[in-house]
């Protein structure tokens, strides 16, 4: 979705991690990444609570954040301050068959895309798999 | 059910020569109530959006994409009674989301920015279906007639 910006950290990241449409094996099962979900997809119940839609996770190469690197959730939603933040495991998108790789940017060292086809009942699970962070 | 053939009042003009998608373009003259209601403000909305509206570089949504949209959802309304309104949801990609949904089950339609191109996905209680530009849409009907009588 986005160019990627690089830096020599990163490089020697992508040493290990291989061709830049594989997997990068570097980010541990158990790593947690952070996106922006902007106002257009989750609904607000009245009770308060909101319900992020599914349409959030279709992106053959969806962009999200690397936590362990963006270390606060509000860093990921940055100036966006209409938009609420889900996470979900790097783990949880393996197990569907999505790669994960770091893509930095220049004002983002986080950033990283998920890669791989999102059918409809993929999307879904994913859906139902994030969890809110920062709800709008 | 071939899609091909089927009246079309709203037709896929150039994304510029598009700029309001009203009930008077519905293809279908007996579309109900919410579509004009509903659903076209729903539908009109998203053209509003500008870019990098997901705030991960997305593209203005299409405009082409959301007449097609209402073109489909007419053909629809008038194959599957009590359908109603879908919920709406912009793409990464500048196309459109249509979802109706009955506890599990559900059945969506994306439309995609290029021109007249589309897919549907949907659940039954037999299992799940999902098929790019189909060729046939009456699985698709059928999913969404067993998802209207569980409401």
């Amino acid at each position: 979705m986005v160019s990627s910006g690089g830096d020599e950290a990163s490089a020697s990241d992508a040493d290990h991690a291989g061709a830049p449409d594989e997997d990068d094996l570097t980010i541990p099962g158990d790593a947690v990444l952070w996106r922006r979900v902007p106002p257009h997809w989750y609904t607000r119940h009245p009770d308060g609570t909101c319900e992020v839609w599914s349409a959030a996770f279709s992106d053959h190469e969806l962009s999200a954040d690397l936590a362990s690197i963006a270390g606060s959730p509000e860093i990921t939603r940055g100036a966006y301050v209409d938009c609420g933040v889900v996470e979900i495991q790097v783990a949880v998108l393996r197990a569907e068959g999505q790669r994960v790789r770091r893509d930095p940017l220049p004002d983002n060292e986080a950033h990283v895309l998920v890669l791989g086809h999102k059918g409809k009942s993929l999307r879904r699970r994913l859906r139902d798999r994030a969890r809110w962070v920062i709800q709008p | 059910m071939p899609l091909d053939g089927r009246s079309s009042a709203i037709t896929s003009a150039p994304d510029e020569a598009c700029q309001t998608v009203g009930p008077s373009e519905l293809s279908n003259p007996r579309a109900p109530e919410w579509m004009g209601a509903l659903l076209i403000p729903r539908l009109t909305r998203l053209t509003q959006l500008g870019s990098n509206w997901d705030t991960y570089g997305a593209p203005p949504i299409s405009r082409g994409a959301v007449a097609f949209a209402a073109e489909l959802v007419g053909i629809l309304a008038d194959q599957v009674a009590d359908l109603g309104v879908p919920n709406v949801a912009p793409m990464s990609s500048g196309g459109v989301e249509l979802e109706w949904s009955a506890g599990e089950l559900y059945a969506s339609l994306e439309i995609n920015p290029a021109k007249r191109s589309w897919g549907v996905a949907y659940s039954t209680p037999a299992g799940e279906g999902e098929e790019l530009d189909p060729a046939d849409i009456q699985p698709f009907i059928t999913a969404l007639r067993e998802l209207v009588s569980r409401r």
